[in-house]
């Protein structure tokens, strides 16, 4: 007989204590950590994930953040370009404005400096031209310059056209104020007498007569009474002088007008 | 020669008989269940793993999984049993090379206890798992007709559980000695080996068709009410 009832059933209760026994010792405890295992590592996959998604929300943000400032870099470099371009067209206006003062003060400066030596040059031409004709008169007429002047003057006043000569005998008569007589030189005596008779004898004249002496006459004599004026003077000549002289110098200026400046305002854009 | 080591008997007082096959399943239990009892009495949840530890989470992890493959149900509460099957038969045949080890899965009383036990825990777990009525409804299906044959059925595999590893446990320690006196070098070591790949192989189709005995008890409900299968979160 291959069975043996007795070890069967001892055989099946063996086997029961070793499936109670293996559940205790083995399978329960295997399973619990393998359990636990998974537990962690999904645990950990859900940590991962969600670090994960944190790192990219950050990294979106961080993109976002970037993005931003790199817009508000382009905006402000061109708010920058453009105040630096205002600025530009201000400092070009301000500078073409200071050159425009600079020449226009430089060519005030160089009105002056011309006018101030016309007059030193018409001075110096009068004086000259006034000591030529004294030297030319004393040597020609025997007589001096002054005689000379005071005939003419008093030509003059004997040869004055009727209607000049009816105003200042009206204005002579209305008026007691002295009359005065200026000249460019000291007039001797005699000459002031001759003057005298020749207005007494023009004019009939009751008031008190003044002579005085004004250098800027230029080489001359007048006579002002009541608003009219009697004159004879080398300034008349000098003034046809003067103005052809003005005009020499004028075109003068015009040719050699400021070139440097001309060119350099152009280099300026 | 014994056929069987129920012939061994170092202690006999009716009716308890102490022969070979209970003192080596003693055997083979205190090594299973010592080494068991060491390896799991510290067990490390975060990595690095002790060796030993790693060894039967792998054996366990398997069972479990192969229980999984094949019924398709939550494997725990057929762990136990039929990973002890595995465990148990596989254990006593791998012994089987330690000389003066008489295994205990050679002897027709152990195979027949074992494949009782799969008798026995059949219609448990079938009614455990679709209620008696159902599981009982389940023999006249799919017509009464078949009743006789389903009762003869169970009996009949359950026999052919026991004699197919007692049979080919035997016949191999048989072969073996057989060939000792015959060759006595080299070819009984190439028939260890034989033995050896042939007691896995018989512990695996013992352990699987257990597996598959109860797995129909229980998928019959499944057919007919479809229930989520959802497993443990054992991936």
């Amino acid at each position: 007989m291959l069975i043996n009832w007795f070890t069967v059933f001892a055989q099946i209760l063996n086997f029961l204590i070793l499936v109670a026994l293996l559940r205790w010792f083995l399978y329960k405890p295997i399973l619990k950590v393998m359990h636990r295992r998974q537990a962690l590592i999904e645990e950990r996959w859900q940590a991962s994930e969600r670090l994960q998604a944190e790192a990219q929300q950050a990294l979106d943000t961080y993109q976002q953040q970037q993005q931003d400032l790199q817009q508000q870099r382009a905006e402000m470099l061109a708010q920058a370009h453009a105040a630096a371009a205002q600025e530009r067209q201000h400092q070009l206006a301000q500078v073409r404005q200071e050159m425009s003062d600079q020449r226009a003060a430089w060519q005030t400066d160089l009105h002056q400096e011309q006018e101030a030596f016309l007059r030193t040059l018409r001075q110096q031409v009068i004086h000259q031209i006034t000591a030529i004709a004294r030297q030319a008169l004393g040597d020609l007429a025997n007589a001096d310059l002054e005689r000379q002047i005071v005939e003419v003057f008093c030509d003059r006043l004997r040869h004055l056209d009727p209607a000049q000569h009816e105003t200042i005998a009206q204005a002579l008569d209305q008026s007691d104020q002295p009359i005065l007589i200026r000249s460019s030189f000291e007039l001797s005596p005699d000459l002031r007498q001759q003057v005298i008779d020749q207005l007494q004898a023009q004019f009939a004249v009751s008031q008190p007569i003044d002579f005085a002496n004004t250098p800027s006459l230029l080489c001359g004599i007048d006579l002002k009474l009541a608003g009219q004026e009697i004159v004879w003077s080398l300034d008349t000549y000098l003034h046809t002088l003067e103005q052809r002289l003005s005009t020499a110098l004028t075109q003068e200026e015009t040719a050699h007008h400021d070139p440097r400046l001309s060119a350099g305002a152009g280099r300026l854009h | 020669m014994e056929i069987s080591p129920d012939n061994l008997i170092y202690f006999a007082r009716s009716p308890v008989v102490i022969n070979a096959t209970l003192v080596f399943t003693w055997l083979t239990m205190i090594f299973l269940v010592g080494v068991s009892a060491w390896v799991t009495r510290q067990l490390l949840v975060r990595p690095p793993l002790p060796r030993w530890q790693n060894v039967l989470e792998l054996v366990v992890d398997s069972i479990y999984q192969q229980i999984k493959d094949i019924t398709q149900q939550d494997p725990e509460p057929y762990l136990s049993f039929v990973g002890t099957l595995f465990l148990f038969i596989v254990t006593a045949n791998v012994l089987m090379v330690v000389p003066g080890y008489q295994t205990p899965t050679g002897s027709l009383s152990t195979t027949t206890a074992l494949a009782l036990c799969v008798f026995v825990a059949v219609p448990i777990y079938g009614i455990r798992q679709q209620g008696l009525g159902r599981y009982l409804k389940s023999y006249l299906e799919p017509t009464p007709i078949m009743l006789p044959f389903q009762i003869i059925g169970e009996f009949s595999r359950t026999l052919a559980l026991a004699v197919r590893l007692f049979g080919n446990i035997m016949s191999g320690n048989l072969l073996a000695a057989i060939l000792l006196s015959l060759i006595p070098l080299f070819v009984p070591v190439v028939m260890q080996v034989l033995g050896l790949i042939l007691g896995l192989i018989q512990a695996y189709v013992f352990a699987v068709l257990a597996l598959v005995y109860i797995a129909s008890a229980t998928q019959v409900q499944q057919q007919q009410y479809p229930i989520s299968t959802e497993g443990t979160n054992h991936e």
